[in-house]
């Protein structure tokens, strides 16, 4: 019944053109990169019951809907591992179709917890039915935009995955209006904004579904030729998803995105309290403003900060995966890891210099990279294993983000408040941290620096026509 | 289908497809810059 949906069915014809094919693509991440502004909900959902002031004992706390976030990504990166190889053979269309039905689903499901004060429907919903959406939709487009984009493959999946950084930009400012348009003195108005919002995204990813095309097997962009000469670090071969997580190659990519994303998302979250603690209570104090004053222009101030590295991190996402196409995949993690060495342990300098001009600049910087590593590794994952199962191998290194989804704000609190205990002044609290998430990133610079082209013993042979490679490995 | 018929069909999609993601981006961009003034006043 859904046989439309099929690879062989979204075949592009001859003549079109290649640039429809983002739109699509961002069509889906835009939708799903709405769970990072998940946040917008927290203080909304633990006023269910109590409307005015959350109720003790009877509405939720927020590290009860903490939890919400955590699942979705946690089964994003599990689904994303699974799935990767059944979305490889499905194609873009039905991966699309399938994460589409899936995300509104779970909104729905979410919306129905929410209604009947059931905590573990919205996890369930959210967090599981919604998670496999999003593992899905994002590795949806990603093989077929390095297909459709042979000659520019950074540029292209730098896109979507721009989309996905995107996606809480819309998302939340949306979810507050749409509280604020159902809001009634007896409902806060959330789970009526869980309905509108599941319909909202279904409509907009089904558009990119049907929208979605694959190029035919032997096209080639017009005037564009394959190099005849090999480069250095870009494989003409191909290795399979299940032989691909038997090589170091993987493993060190692995560990390469998990510390990059453990610190990046570890001071993401905190981004808005730091920038408080270290700069402005003191700057507004200074200005003469009474202590309401200084929390209510703090807080409205952090805010900005925090829309504004989100800003970065989108902005980045295109910038950096771009240049990797010039630069080359390695010399792009060797910037964003040790560059982001040297940021990040200048960040307490700038503490002591009252700078919140160079605090902001470092960090802008510092975001841009964290989404320009999310960016790049698709492109890096095509020149190491080939095209042939790309979104596969893609889709089990995705498990390092939600290892570094719980890992990072967990180091971040539990130092921060380590220190606070042991009587460190809260302005001077993320100081060691910063110094910890540049050694962090340190032993990311070492796993890219070991990264050298895969053996030919794990590349795939074809039955009918062997590669150059292979041949060789054959002789051998 | 001329080509030229082709290539105007191809644009016309080409305007709908990126407007239809570039509109909401181009909000939520707005949100953000409207926002981070507060930061530099």
């Amino acid at each position: 019944m859904l046989s439309f949906l099929d690879r062989e069915k979204s075949i592009a014809e001859p003549g079109y053109n290649r640039w429809l094919f983002p739109p699509a693509a961002l069509a889906v991440h835009l939708c799903i990169g709405q769970v990072y502004g998940i946040s917008v909900f927290n203080i909304p959902m633990t006023k269910l019951i109590g409307i005015t002031e959350s109720q003790k004992g009877v509405d939720w706390t927020i590290p009860e809907i903490g939890w919400i976030f955590s699942i979705a990504l946690a089964v994003l990166g599990l689904s994303a591992a699974v799935f990767g190889k059944w979305a490889e053979r499905s194609g873009p269309r039905k991966t699309m179709f399938v994460s589409a039905v899936c995300w509104a689903t779970g909104f729905l499901v979410s919306a129905l917890g929410i209604a009947l004060h059931n905590i573990w429907i919205v996890y369930f919903g959210y967090g599981v039915i919604g998670g496999i959406g999003l593992g899905l939709g994002y590795i949806s487009p990603v093989s077929t935009l390095m297909k459709w984009f042979p000659d520019r493959p950074g540029m292209a999946t730098g896109i979507a995955i721009m989309g996905f950084g995107g996606g809480a930009m819309i998302g939340s400012p949306l979810a507050v209006e749409l509280m604020n348009f159902f809001k009634t003195p007896t409902s806060m108005g959330v789970w009526e904004t869980f309905v509108a919002m599941g319909l909202i995204y279904l409509v907009f990813m089904l558009y990119g579904a049907f929208t979605a095309r694959v190029p035919a097997p032997d096209w080639k962009p017009e005037g564009w030729t394959p190099s005849a000469q090999p480069k250095k670090m870009v494989t003409s071969a191909n290795v399979t998803a299940d032989m691909a997580i038997k090589t170091p190659q993987f493993w060190l990519l692995w560990g390469v995105l998990c510390l990059n994303v453990t610190a990046g998302i570890g001071v993401l979250g905190q981004a808005s309290p730091m920038i408080q603690e270290m700069f402005l209570f003191k700057k507004f104090r200074d200005m003469g403003l009474d202590e309401q004053q200084v929390i209510k222009m703090a807080a409205a101030a952090g805010g900005g900060f925090a829309a504004l590295l989100s800003l970065f991190n989108l902005v980045g996402r295109f910038f950096w995966s771009s240049l990797s196409d010039i630069l080359g995949r390695k010399t792009n993690y060797m910037i964003y890891l040790g560059l982001g060495t040297v940021l990040y342990a200048l960040i307490p300098t700038t503490g002591q210099l009252g700078s919140v001009v160079l605090f902001v600049a470092l960090f802008g910087v510092i975001m841009s990279m964290y989404g320009g590593g999310f960016a790049t590794i698709p492109a890096y994952l095509r020149d190491m294993f080939g095209t042939m199962q790309v979104g596969a191998i893609h889709g089990r290194l995705l498990t390092a983000w939600s290892t570094a989804a719980v890992l990072g704000p967990v180091l971040v609190n539990y130092i921060r408040e380590y220190q606070i205990n042991n009587g460190v002044p809260k302005a001077e609290a993320y100081n060691i941290t910063m110094y910890i998430m540049a050694g962090l990133l340190m032993v990311g610079f070492i796993c890219n620096y070991f990264v050298k082209e895969v053996s030919t013993k794990f590349h795939h042979v074809e039955q009918s026509s062997p590669t150059t490679a292979n041949l060789q490995t054959q002789r051998a | 289908m001329s080509q030229s018929t082709k290539s105007a069909s191809n644009l016309i999609q080409l305007i709908i497809s990126w407007s239809i993601v570039g509109i909401p981006s181009l909000w939520a961009i707005w949100q953000v810059v409207v926002k981070t003034m507060v930061l530099f006043q």
